[in-house]
C-alpha cells in the first residue's frame, strides 16, 4: 500500500487509481484530506510533458479558495510531488474535490435531451459565474466539453460541476469541434492558451450536445465537419436536430460565431441570462467567387477559406499551385478579391528570395485565411501555441532543423506581428516582437542559446527537458540544482552536469546572469568548460540560497578529478585531489571552484615542468659524465693519489729531518 | 696515458746527467760521491722503474731515501768527507738498514696512496651517482611521463638492487 502526503495535509493513495476521472495527459487517484476527513477529494498525477498549465494554477487555486460556492471542482492543492517510483520520478500533482459522474463519459453518449430551463440553470448560469472570476484573472479555461462537466457528488439537487483545467496543456484534451475554426485547425498541443471567447464558443457547443442528447453531428468524419463550419459556419453545424425554443437559437447563435470577435463576449451572455436581451451578431457568410478553382481534383471550390483547408490538407499539391499564380488570378478574376491580390504581392517582398516553399505556404495559408493557425511542414500551430509545438519536436526530436528556420524567416515574425501576447490587453507586445527577440537568441549557437533557449523563451510553463532531469520536472533553477544535486548523489551518473537544455532554460529563467558564464562554457579545454560550469553552479548557489549541494559538490569533484591531468605534477595533483575530496562534504561549490580556477597555481606548474625537464637533463649529462669515469682505467684521483704520495713522504721527511736536527742540537 | 708510453719513457738522459755529475762529484769529493752512490741506490733504482707522469715515485722514494741518509752525511760531514768514515758506514749494517727502511717506507708511501686516494674518489663518484639517480627519481615521481626515462638511471637502480639482494643472501 502506498501514499504520499502533500503538504502534511492531503494523502494521495497511489494504489487507487480512478481511471474515469483521468485526463488526457494525467493519472486520476484516489485522494484524502487528513485534517477534513470526510471531504473527498481526488489527485491528478500530471505528466512532465505535455506540462500542465504551471501558469494558471494561481489564478485558478485563487479562484477556487475565493469562491467555494462557484460550481467549480475546487483546486484544493499543487505541488511538485515526488512520486514512489524513485526520488527521480517527480511531476505536478493537482489536488481537486471529488465530482461525481460525469454529465457524458464519451462524446458518443447518447442521453435524453435536457430541458432548456435545466441548461440555463445548471449549466450556463455556472458556467457564466465561473467564466467572470477567469476573465478577471485573465485566464480561460479552454476545457469546457460535456466530458468535463460533472454531477456534484454531494448534491440532492444534481448540480452540474465544471471539471478541471490545469492538468493539460490549453485545449489539448478538447475536440476540436469545442473549437472556434482558428484554434480547430490546429494540432491539439499547438492550441496555446486562448481567451475567454474560445471558453463561449465550447460553451456554446456544449449546449448543443445538452439539448439534442448527444453529439449534433457525426463526429467520426472531421473533416466533413470543418468543411461545413467553414461553408456554412458552426452555428449552422451544431444546431441541435431537437426542437428548440427562439431564445435558446438567439443564445446559440451569439455564442457560435467563428470569428472571436463578433462572438458574444460574457457581457451579451450576462444580458441574455437576466433580461433576454440580444444584440444578434454578424457573422460575415465568406465571399464566394463566381468561379471555382481546382485544387488537387476538386473543382467545387468557391471560397479562399475552404481552398486554404484544401491546402493543409494536401500540402505537396499546394506547393505546386503556389508556383503557377493560379491563386492570385483566380482570387482577381473570380473573387474580385484585390486585397488579397496585393497581400500576395506583398508577400514576394517580405520572403527572401532564398525562402522554402514552406514558408511561401505559410504566408499563402494566412492571406486566404486570416488568423487561422500557422501550417508548417504538416503541423499547425497558433502564435500562442508554438511553444509547445517546438517542444513536442524537442521530445520527439522531429524536424528541429524545419523549426530553426522557421523562427529565423522572416514569415513568422511578420504574421505574428498582429498577435498580441495577451489578446485581452491591446497594448502589450506582440508575438512578432518575442520571435524578433528570440530569432536573436538562436543565432547565437553555443551554451544558453539555440533552438532550446527559443523553446524556454516561448514556453515558460515547461519543464526543462534535459535527458539529466527529464523525470525531475525542473520548473525552476532551484528545482535544476536540487535535481542534480539528486543524481550527483547516485552512482548512474551523466558525463556532463550542464547540458544545453539545462544552460538554456537558466538562460530564460535567470535572464540577468552574465551571458560570460554561458560563453565560458563553450570552452574546447575541458578543465576551463568544467571549471566555467561550477562557476556558473556556484553563480546559480548563490542566487537560489542553497547551502549544502552534498551530491552536485560530489559529482562536481568526480568530473573534476579526471580532469586535474591538466596539472603535471603529480603531489600538487594529488594534493589538490586531497582538497577537493575534503570540500565535497560541505557542499559549498564556491571553494571548490576556487581551488580549481587557480590560474597561478597552473602557470607555474607549467613553469615547474620546464624547470624540471631542465634539471632533469642536467643530471643525466652529470651521471653520463661520473659514469664515464668510473668505466676509465685512468681516474681522474689517480694524479691526485700520487700528489698526495709525494706531499706525504715531503711530510714524513721533513719532520725527521727536523726531529733529527733538534736531536742533534740538543744531544 | 696508456700503458704503451709509460713504457716507452726513458730516464736516459737524467741517469746520465747523474752519472757526468758523479764523476765530477768523484773527482772532487770522492767519500762524499761514494757515500752517495751506496745510500742512494733505491733512489736511482726507483728512477730506472718509474713509470710514472710527474717522477711522483721516484720523488717519494728520494725524499725518504734523503732523509734516512742524514745520520750518514752527518758523519760524513764530521770526519770531512774521509775515505775512513765511508769504509766505517759501509760496514755499519744499522746505518744502511736505516736508509734502506727510510726508502721503503717512500715506496710504501708511493704503492699504497694512490689507490687508496682513488678508492675514496672512486666511492664518492659512485655516491653522487647515487644521489642523482635517487634527484632523478624524485623529479620522476613528481612529474611523471614529463620526465623521460633514463636508461642510465634504470640500469643504476638495476645494478643497485641485484647488489642489496646478494649482500641480503650474503
Amino acid at each position: 500500500m502506498t501514499s504520499l502526503i502533500l503538504a502534511d495535509r492531503y494523502e494521495i493513495l497511489t494504489h487507487s487509481p480512478l481511471p474515469e476521472l483521468s485526463t488526457a495527459t494525467a493519472e486520476a487517484y484516489e485522494a484524502r484530506d487528513l485534517k477534513v476527513p470526510e471531504s473527498k477529494l481526488y489527485a491528478l498525477k500530471t505528466s512532465v510533458f505535455p506540462a500542465p498549465r504551471l501558469s494558471a494554477i494561481d489564478p485558478v487555486f485563487s479562484v477556487s479558495q475565493g469562491n467555494p460556492s462557484l460550481k467549480l471542482v475546487h483546486l484544493m492543492h499543487a505541488a511538485n510531488a515526488t512520486w514512489g517510483k524513485g526520488v527521480l520520478d517527480r511531476s505536478a500533482a493537482l489536488i481537486y474535490q471529488r465530482p461525481g459522474q460525469p454529465v457524458m463519459h464519451s462524446l458518443a453518449d447518447i442521453f435524453p435531451p435536457w430541458p432548456e430551463e435545466k441548461i440555463i440553470k445548471k449549466v450556463i448560469f455556472p458556467l457564466y459565474n465561473i467564466l467572470q472570476f477567469f476573465r478577471q484573472k485573465e485566464i480561460s479555461h479552454h476545457a469546457i466539453r460535456p466530458t468535463n462537466l460533472f454531477y456534484e457528488a454531494s448534491s440532492m439537487q444534481s448540480d452540474i460541476l465544471v471539471g478541471e483545467c490545469l492538468s493539460c496543456p490549453p485545449g489539448y484534451g478538447q475536440n476540436s469541434i469545442f473549437e472556434p475554426l482558428s484554434l480547430a485547425l490546429a494540432d491539439p498541443i499547438s492550441r496555446g492558451e486562448a481567451t475567454i471567447a474560445a471558453d463561449l464558443f465550447a460553451l456554446g457547443v456544449t449546449i448543443c450536445f445538452l439539448l439534442n442528447g448527444g453529439a449534433p453531428v457525426n463526429l467520426s468524419d472531421e473533416r466533413t465537419i470543418i468543411l461545413n463550419r467553414i461553408e456554412s459556419g458552426s452555428f449552422a453545424t451544431f444546431l441541435p436536430t431537437k426542437q428548440i425554443s427562439g431564445t435558446m437559437i438567439d443564445l446559440l447563435r451569439g455564442l457560435l460565431v467563428d470569428a472571436d470577435e463578433s462572438r458574444w463576449s460574457l457581457k451579451e451572455l450576462g444580458g441574455w441570462l437576466t433580461n433576454g436581451k440580444v444584440a444578434q451578431p454578424n457573422p460575415g457568410q465568406p465571399r464566394k467567387a463566381s468561379r471555382p478553382i481546382s485544387f488537387n481534383g476538386k473543382d467545387d471550390i468557391y471560397t479562399p477559406t475552404i481552398l486554404a483547408y484544401e491546402m493543409r490538407c494536401n500540402p505537396i499539391a499546394a506547393l505546386e499551385i503556389i508556383d503557377k499564380k493560379d491563386i492570385s488570378m483566380w482570387l482577381k478574376n473570380g473573387l474580385n478579391d484585390h486585397s488579397r491580390v496585393h497581400q500576395l504581392e506583398d508577400l514576394k517582398a517580405i520572403t527572401p528570395a532564398s525562402a522554402s516553399a514552406s514558408e511561401k505556404l505559410i504566408g499563402v495559408l494566412q492571406i486566404l485565411d486570416k488568423g487561422s493557425s500557422f501550417f508548417w511542414q504538416g503541423k499547425s500551430f497558433t502564435g500562442p501555441g508554438l511553444g509547445n509545438c517546438l517542444a513536442n519536436a524537442i521530445i520527439r526530436d522531429d524536424l528541429l532543423d524545419g523549426y530553426v528556420r522557421l523562427i529565423l524567416s522572416p514569415i513568422l515574425s511578420y504574421y505574428l506581428n498582429d498577435v498580441k501576447i495577451r489578446k485581452d490587453k491591446p497594448l502589450d507586445k506582440t508575438f512578432g516582437s518575442q520571435i524578433s527577440v528570440i530569432q536573436n537568441m538562436m543565432e547565437y549557437r553555443g551554451m544558453g542559446g539555440g533552438i532550446e533557449s527559443c523553446l524556454y523563451s516561448l514556453c515558460q510553463d515547461i519543464p526543462c527537458l534535459s535527458p539529466n532531469l527529464k523525470s525531475y520536472n525542473a520548473l525552476n533553477v532551484p528545482d535544476i540544482l536540487a535535481g542534480l544535486n539528486l543524481i550527483g548523489m547516485g552512482t548512474d551518473r551523466p558525463d556532463q552536469i550542464i547540458d544545453r537544455h539545462i544552460s538554456a532554460f537558466i538562460a530564460v529563467h535567470e535572464s540577468t546572469l552574465p551571458h560570460v558564464f554561458f560563453h565560458n562554457m563553450d570552452s574546447a579545454n575541458k578543465l576551463k568548460k568544467h571549471i566555467a560550469i561550477i562557476k556558473f553552479l556556484v553563480e546559480l548557489q548563490r542566487r537560489c540560497k542553497l547551502n549544502r549541494l552534498q551530491g552536485l559538490a560530489k559529482w562536481v569533484v568526480d568530473l573534476a578529478i579526471p580532469l586535474l591531468s591538466e596539472y603535471k605534477n603529480i603531489r600538487l595533483r594529488q594534493d589538490l585531489e586531497k582538497r577537493l575530496l575534503d570540500l565535497v562534504e560541505a557542499g559549498n561549490l564556491k571553494p571548490i571552484a576556487k581551488l580549481l580556477d587557480n590560474h597561478k597555481l597552473l602557470e607555474a606548474d607549467q613553469m615547474g615542468v620546464h624547470k624540471a625537464q631542465a634539471e632533469a637533463e642536467y643530471i643525466k649529462k652529470k651521471a653520463h659524465a661520473l659514469i664515464a669515469n668510473l668505466n676509465s682505467e685512468e681516474h681522474y684521483s689517480q694524479s691526485i693519489g700520487y700528489n698526495n704520495a709525494m706531499i706525504l713522504s715531503t711530510v714524513l721527511s721533513l719532520g725527521f729531518t727536523l726531529f733529527y736536527i733538534f736531536a742533534m742540537v740538543l744531544g | 696515458m696508456s700503458k704503451t708510453e709509460r713504457t716507452k719513457r726513458d730516464n736516459s738522459k737524467i741517469i746520465i746527467l747523474i752519472l757526468v755529475l758523479f764523476i765530477i762529484g768523484v773527482v772532487t769529493y770522492p767519500g762524499l760521491m761514494i757515500i752517495s752512490f751506496i745510500i742512494l741506490m733505491p733512489t736511482f733504482a726507483a728512477l730506472l722503474t718509474d713509470v710514472s707522469q710527474n717522477y711522483s715515485l721516484s720523488f717519494c722514494v728520494g725524499i725518504c731515501n734523503l732523509a734516512s741518509s742524514l745520520p750518514c752525511f752527518r758523519i760524513l760531514y764530521r770526519n770531512q768527507f774521509s775515505l775512513e768514515s765511508v769504509y766505517q758506514i759501509v760496514h755499519d749494517p744499522f746505518m744502511l738498514l736505516f736508509v734502506l727502511v727510510g726508502s721503503g717506507i717512500g715506496w710504501l708511501i708511493y704503492l699504497s696512496v694512490p689507490p687508496i686516494t682513488m678508492g675514496y674518489y672512486r666511492k664518492q663518484d659512485q655516491s653522487n651517482l647515487q644521489k642523482l639517480a635517487a634527484k632523478y627519481a624524485e623529479l620522476k615521481d613528481c612529474w611523471g611521463d614529463m620526465i623521460p626515462d633514463s636508461e642510465v638511471f634504470t640500469n643504476l637502480s638495476k645494478s643497485i638492487d641485484d647488489q642489496s639482494q646478494t649482500q641480503q643472501q650474503e
